[in-house]
């Protein structure tokens, strides 16, 4: 696992309706996130968090849930990736590292492949590591495959 | 002694030395910690001044569920139930917040295995210089009913 220099938590609602199978949920906005490159990312379920900071009941479980990461580019890096396999909880206590890339977040979103078991207003956890990019040029080597 | 515990867990990095600390979720004044309210970290200038390349919580073993890492007879250490609402929220030297809304949980790991629980630590990679006076703990606002009582955080902090 690479280093982690920086983390921020964010939550994802599902609404205030049980999401269909196949609907995509966009993430929102966090202002701290805006200029960064990601370098890692974790997700929780509710064995790992109870209520997350805004207080809504965390999902129960992430196998039904895929993410999607957009570059600056609107390039899709990372397409439907199982967010269970992002829960160190399930994969052995390890992270998923990335190779840096400059985030969009707000056209990053999650698809519910499968609804059973979730319930409105949860909402799914996920810890972004990243970098900011005024000091991605001091770190990027410690991120980058060799 | 050369720590190489980080490189066995998946970690990129190595540690010389390591220190385990408490951080109080209580006041003088109140047992009982109050969803909403900040726990600061005790100052710790040993911490303080050398860089951070990995931190791991310890958990107190719960009846009902197998997992667990510690124990103390002399202080409450959080249960595995508890940590599921708590944050940290730690800053470096420069005074950023650069570990935002970091669950307890996740600095604790186990797996689910087939005859129970198996706990597969891993040392969280946190790589930074802490303002340990700077960091704290909470329980959201929005948590009702939360009964700790003279309850710690432990958490080892592993450096150079």
């Amino acid at each position: 696992m690479r280093p982690i220099l920086r983390s921020y938590l964010i939550e994802v609602n599902l609404g205030s309706s049980t999401p269909g199978a196949g609907q995509n949920i966009n993430v929102q906005d966090y202002p701290q996130l805006r200029d960064v490159y990601i370098t890692g990312i974790e997700a929780f379920n509710s064995d790992q968090i109870t209520k997350s900071p805004a207080g809504k009941s965390v999902v129960p479980s992430n196998t039904g849930i895929t993410l999607t990461l957009m570059d600056k580019y609107n390039m899709e890096m990372i397409f439907q990736y199982p967010t269970s396999d992002l829960n160190p909880g399930i994969v052995s206590g390890f992270y998923r590292d990335i190779v840096p890339f400059y985030l969009q977040l707000t056209k990053s979103y999650i698809t519910i492949l499968d609804p059973t078991g979730l319930s409105a207003n949860e909402s799914v956890i996920l810890n972004v590591f990243y970098i900011q990019a005024k000091e991605y040029e001091k770190y990027k080597s410690g991120n980058l495959r060799k | 002694m050369r720590n190489t515990n980080l490189e066995t867990y998946g970690n990129n990095y190595s540690s010389n030395k390591f220190r385990r600390i408490i951080i109080p979720l209580f006041t003088q004044e109140n047992p009982l910690a109050v969803p909403g309210v900040k726990y600061f970290f005790p100052e710790n200038p040993t911490i303080d001044q050398y860089n951070i390349v990995g931190m791991e919580a310890h958990i107190v073993r719960q009846p009902t569920l197998a997992e667990g890492d510690i124990k103390d007879g002399i202080i409450d250490i959080v249960t595995q139930a508890s940590a599921r609402n708590i944050y940290l929220n730690l800053y470096n030297d420069k005074n950023e917040e650069t570990y935002f809304n970091l669950p307890l949980r996740s600095l604790f790991t186990y797996a689910p295995f087939a005859t129970g629980f198996r706990i597969t630590k891993r040392i969280k990679p946190i790589t930074t210089r802490l303002k340990t006076r700077s960091c704290f703990a909470y329980i959201p606002a929005n948590i009702v009913g939360s009964a700790l009582e003279n309850q710690y955080i432990s958490l080892t902090i592993y450096y150079n």
